[in-house]
């Protein structure tokens, strides 16, 4: 029964504390076919491919590759069991070259006992000519970019004789044309005998691509389906259980809308004497989403950072409110700005402080909720419950430690502190990254709701699907500079891809900044 | 005798070698585990326990070669127990090494009263230095046979194994994933390798380097044992790693330069001039050395500068 | 609440694991282990006096244990403390010896230029770190060096007693002396003074914005700049105080102990406030309790030693273990609360999936 399937996983369940990752998951997976995993954030895809590469011991299930039993105690048994992965935080040494990573663990040694860093360099050019996986074998990983260190990771899997070869959200990061070449990687891979198995949340991609599905949800399997007899909207719906429409809440436009952030000319160098911004100029108007796409990288951080003040700029004006703030404090410029940061559980709030005290942060030297020196708990009090009951925060008391909530509602803490804050202004960057399907809608309703408030709202997303979602006006930052301000409701996806990536240019913006 | 010619006379530079190697091997098994990923900053506790053990198993055995291996072996020990605590409990690195520190030198005193009876010191006329090396072939020069004759072996050695590390860490396999342990241990297991083992191995030699460098101070630099008598060594061993970013190669200029220092600071004492300031010299010049060269620390992964 | 008991728990297995060790080694000696460790109890506190002495011990303990709680409680990792005890011992032996005051403006300044001396120290590495990077894990270890080799100097030059035999100062003036509160013993008017800094401590991280901040910067220091709070501003002032309170050590040790400063005063109570203030969680109001647990075992194992063949030394062994076994307090309280909860899932789980197979 079991011969047919090249990866037949049975009956898994892993266990975190009281979190079931995987519940009695079954996995089939054919030789020589491009298998998806799909699921929304924390259905336990992870988990389960983890597993299959040793990195994680299950706690119950059977394991069957090529129809023989096996324990896959070590990531060193899964090479050995031909399979490879690649994960979606690439696991490559920054410090090191590319030849270097992809032969870690299999350095070519001379007679003496030494690394021979010829036959390295020449096995790696060998096996890229091989594949048809460009790589420059000399090069330093940290000074590549993202296309070609996921593509250093695959040479890495496929040098070990990885016939089974396991992607964690392959295309989160890529550019539309590096997701196309990608593709054709993979069909001709498929070609060559290989078994491929694609982590993955996006439906189109796995409709472009996929011979077989396999869908999860919170840790459990809902069923394999063959691509070409299933439809997205299936897909989704067995995903999220229901099938929910779209959540939108249209613009309430007003006449003469002020400006509230007003960038001019803002330029930033780089600890490397680069230029990371040249001369941005954007406006974000009262009542707007303004929204900054571009591939990552292309100095939307930097914007960031700057606006809010993390980062010392070289010309230009931040203005908001009409008041310059360039050269303000970080504490003095969050009294305009709110600010929900991309990392939120990172950077947004702080793990072992309690509920209250990561809803409170920020406010907590403001106004009524000090008492001098001291903190006015009364106050306070009142502030945490009201947000905790508004964001439907799920938590036992306030005094819980932001630890012991789930992803989903860390992130709530984030964005409700961040609305519930008196700022006409919000900055708020990848607000749905690695967020589950339920909350995502949350959050872009609660963001339509804030901007029909009047709220100005700068938006940095690389999601395409949620650029055109929520933006009132798209710019587009290709490195370090707009080059483009579009409409979206005029314009295509593939059209905004070719501005990210540089391919195309408002001719009059470039003029203009002066290049 | 002028002060100068008292720094730069051939007595020094042979006291300098002579005072390298406790540093030296200290030095080398700290880089060892720094670039693992583990950093010990119990040195000099590891160093007290290869002293104390070495002067034991020399007087039980009256041999200075089973004296060295019995310091090593204690002293590989108690650094499994940190590689134990660091590895596979994960405890805080830096805590542990502070513990080790404490367990080093309340270990050593307590088996020193426990084993002989004595407190502060402890010295038989049976214990067998380590032996010195001479090259006839320099006898006809003073200078060099001054400064290069009449060292203890383990001068020698501990010089040839700073080359030997340095081929280790950077030309062969175990080395390379010693340093990639360090860099991401997280990249260096999904390539197959078991990080603990490799982790395992970099804490044993990292013993027996330490264990050896503890043996030498006391039945080869001196040939009794003192209570604490590393007195700081594991310190400036940590100060010339910080100093020389962890190269083997350059830990070996780092720590000339300091037992240079530390040989002029007890010659000052000798003639009764306070030798503190000399002392204070490799810490002094660590901190401000760590102060000019980390300024890229400032900035984080990204690059990023706070204003 | 499940989460303090786990971490309560395992504080106290560690202690206990290290006497057990520390019994190992008391039976190697030939000794009995109960009768040794009644014996250090009875030394600690039989009698009046012993308490007293206990106490006067706990003193200076208390003070690094707080200097310790409140460096890492904002995230930097102090190591210097003995170091910090040492510039703030000379400062307040200084003034005592050399300033002709009346006592009850003598014993203030005094108090209050060893905390500042202390705390001017422990900002040394904490602006090394924010200038340029610095590791304070290194900077703060070779500060102690160079403020014990500073202060030996001291001693045995400028500022030795005439004919005293080995490095230390003159007396102190009678005016700069603390109280003491016990008559025949040590135990002083520091003690007070301790714990009533424990409990501004403890209401300053709890009740304060400063403290409040504080803590954030310590716990998720880029979280906390995000949120517009002077990181940096704040590791100096919590290095100040952290520096200044290990200072008081040093005073405490002067004008109550010592009333002079000998050279290498401190038998590393500046690395005991590290036991004490990691076993205490950092929380400044429990730092008491294991501050007199450690001044106890320092004062009892003098009478140990007098009772049963066992060197005093022991007391450093069985500390050096407990902070070895400390350690590993994070992962090892998560892992056992990780390993109850899940006993409890995969108990649900095998009663629901007879058929299972067991993979581990």
């Amino acid at each position: 029964m079991t011969d047919n399937y090249v990866v037949d996983m049975e009956n898994i369940c892993k266990y975190y504390g009281n979190v079931r990752a995987n519940d009695q998951v079954n996995l089939k997976v054919k030789k020589g076919e491009i298998h998806a995993i799909v699921g929304e954030n924390g259905a336990g895809k992870t988990t389960l491919m983890n597993i299959l590469y040793g990195l994680v011991q299950p706690d119950f299930g059977r394991i069957a590759i090529d129809g023989k039993e096996v324990i896959i105690s070590s990531p060193r048994k899964a090479i050995e069991l031909g399979i490879g992965m690649v994960h979606q935080h690439f696991k490559l040494i920054e410090d090191f070259t590319v030849a270097e990573n992809i032969c870690l663990g299999n350095e070519p040694v001379d007679k003496r006992g030494l690394i021979d860093k010829n036959k390295m360099i020449s096995f790696v050019t060998e096996i890229s000519k091989q594949f048809g996986l460009k790589v420059e074998p000399k090069k330093k990983v940290s000074s590549l970019s993202i296309g070609l260190l996921q593509r250093v990771e695959i040479l890495k899997s496929l040098s070990r004789g990885a016939d089974i070869l396991i992607l964690d959200e392959p295309t989160a990061v890529l550019t539309p044309m590096e997701c196309e070449e990608l593709f054709e990687t993979f069909k001709k891979m498929r070609e060559q005998g290989k078994t491929i198995i694609i982590i993955t949340h996006k439906l189109n991609e796995v409709m472009a691509i996929s011979d077989n599905i396999t869908i999860l949800s919170k840790g459990k399997t809902k069923g394999t389906l063959v691509t070409s007899e299933t439809s997205a909207d299936e897909i989704a719906s067995k995903m999220m259980g229901e099938n929910m429409g779209k959540p939108y809440l249209e613009r309430i436009h007003k006449e003469n809308s002020k400006p509230l952030l007003e960038i001019k000319d803002l330029s930033v160098i780089g600890e490397d004497n680069l230029e990371k911004l040249r001369k941005v100029t954007l406006t974000v108007k009262e009542g707007e989403i303004l929204t900054i796409a571009g591939v990552e990288g292309s100095g939307q951080t930097e914007l960031v950072e700057s606006i809010l003040g993390f980062r010392k700029i070289a010309s230009g004006t931040i203005n908001a409110e009409g008041i310059n703030i360039a050269d303000k404090s970080v504490k003095d410029r969050r009294n305009y700005c709110s600010f929900v940061p991309e990392d939120r559980i990172k950077t947004g709030l702080s793990v072992n402080a309690t509920v209250g005290e990561n809803i409170i942060g920020g406010y907590h030297s403001k106004g009524n909720f000090r008492k001098g020196m001291f903190m006015n708990f009364p106050t306070i009090n009142k502030k945490v419950h009201e947000t905790i009951d508004r964001y439907q925060i799920k938590t036992a008391s306030q005094y819980m430690s932001a630890q012991s909530l789930s992803g989903g509602n860390q992130q709530k803490i984030v964005v409700g502190r961040e609305l519930e804050q008196p700022n006409k202004i919000l900055v708020i960057a990848q607000p749905t990254r690695g967020v589950d399907i339920g909350s995502s809608r949350f959050i872009h309703t609660q963001l339509m709701s804030k901007r029909n408030e009047g709220v100005g709202i700068l938006l940095i997303s690389t999601d395409l699907d949620e650029v055109f979602l929520l933006s009132d006006r798209i710019a587009v930052m290709f490195e370090g500079k707009i080059v483009a301000f579009l409409n979206p409701k005029e314009v295509t996806h593939r059209e905004v891809g070719l501005y990210m990536t540089g391919a195309k240019v408002q001719e009059e913006l470039i003029r203009e900044g002066g290049n | 005798m002028s002060s100068f010619s008292i720094i730069f006379s051939p007595e020094i530079l042979a006291a300098t070698l002579r005072s390298m190697p406790p540093i030296l091997l200290a030095g080398l098994a700290g880089i060892m585990t720094k670039r693992a990923g583990i950093e010990n900053i119990g040195l000099e506790g590891l160093m007290l326990i290869g002293c104390f053990s070495g002067y034991t198993v020399n007087y039980l055995t009256e041999s200075w070669i089973l004296g060295i291996l019995g310091g090593m072996i204690a002293t590989t020990l108690i650094a499994l127990v940190f590689g134990f605590f660091v590895i596979v409990l994960r405890s805080n690195k830096i805590i542990a090494g502070v513990a080790i520190n404490s367990l080093g030198a309340g270990l050593s005193t307590y088996l020193l009263r426990m084993m002989f009876g004595v407190k502060g010191s402890f010295y038989d006329p049976r214990v067998q230095a380590i032996p010195r090396a001479s090259f006839s072939g320099l006898k006809s020069i003073p200078l060099l046979d001054t400064i290069i004759n009449n060292q203890s072996i383990i001068v020698w050695i501990s010089i040839i194994l700073a080359l030997i590390i340095n081929l280790i860490l950077f030309y062969t396999r175990f080395g390379t994933y010693v340093r990639a342990a360090g860099e991401d241990e997280e990249a260096l297991a999904t390539s197959g390798i078991n990080v603990k083992k490799i982790r395992f191995i970099t804490i044993i030699f990292h013993g027996m380097l330490c264990g050896l460098g503890g043996a030498y101070l006391s039945t080869g630099y001196l040939t009794q044992f003192i209570e604490n008598m590393s007195a700081g060594r594991g310190f400036i061993a940590m100060a010339a790693i910080a100093f020389s970013g962890a190269q083997p190669l350059r830990i070996l200029g780092a720590t000339g330069l300091f037992a240079f220092v530390e040989s002029i600071a007890y010659r000052l004492q000798s003639i009764n001039v306070p030798s503190y300031f000399a002392l204070m010299t490799p810490y002094v010049v660590t901190v401000i050395t760590l102060a000019i060269t980390s300024h890229k620390g400032i900035k984080d992964k990204k690059g990023r500068r706070l204003v | 609440m499940k989460q303090r008991q786990v971490v309560v728990f395992v504080s106290l297995l560690a202690f206990v694991l290290s006497l057990l060790v520390g019994g190992v080694l008391i039976l190697i000696n030939g000794d009995n282990p109960i009768v040794a460790y009644a014996s250090l109890l009875k030394g600690a506190f039989s009698t009046k006096d012993n308490v007293a002495n206990t106490l006067a011990t706990s003193t200076q303990l208390i003070f690094t244990g707080l200097s310790v709680a409140v460096a890492f409680k904002n995230g930097f990792a102090n190591i210097g403390a003995e170091g910090q005890l040492y510039v703030g011992a000379m400062a307040a032996a200084i003034i005592g010896i050399f300033f002709p005051l009346p006592g009850f403006m003598l014993l203030p300044l005094a108090l209050i230029m060893s905390f500042a001396i202390g705390g001017l120290y422990g900002m040394i590495p904490a602006i090394l770190k924010i200038k340029t990077g610095t590791n304070e894990v290194v900077t703060t270890l070779m500060l102690n060096y160079v403020a014990i080799l500073f202060t030996s100097y001291l001693v045995n030059y400028p500022l030795k007693a005439p004919g005293a035999p080995i490095g230390m100062t003159n007396n102190v003036q009678a005016g700069a002396k603390l109280p003491v509160l016990y008559h025949g013993t040590r135990f002083n008017a520091g003690f007070l003074i301790a714990v009533l800094a424990a409990i501004l401590v403890y209401f300053y991280f709890k009740n304060t914005v400063k403290g409040y901040e504080m803590r954030l910067s310590g716990q998720n220091s880029e979280f906390a700049s995000y949120l517009g709070i002077n990181v940096d501003n704040n590791i100096i002032l919590s290095m100040f105080i952290s520096g200044g309170l290990a200072g008081l050590g040093g005073a405490a040790l002067v004008l109550g102990i010592q009333y002079r400063f000998v050279q290498g005063i401190s038998p590393g109570y500046g690395f005991d406030g590290l036991t004490i203030g990691l076993m205490a969680n950092f929380n400044a109001l429990a730092v008491i309790p294991f501050a007199i647990l450690f001044g106890a075992m320092r004062s009892g194992s003098l009478t140990m030693e007098l009772l049963t063949n066992i060197p005093s030394e022991l007391s450093s062994v069985i500390q050096a273990l407990v902070i070895l076994f400390m350690s590993s307090e994070n992962s090892v309280t998560k892992y056992i609360k990780d390993l109850l909860e899940k006993r409890e899932s995969i108990k649900k789980q095998k009663m629901k999936m007879k058929g299972g197979v067991d993979h581990v």
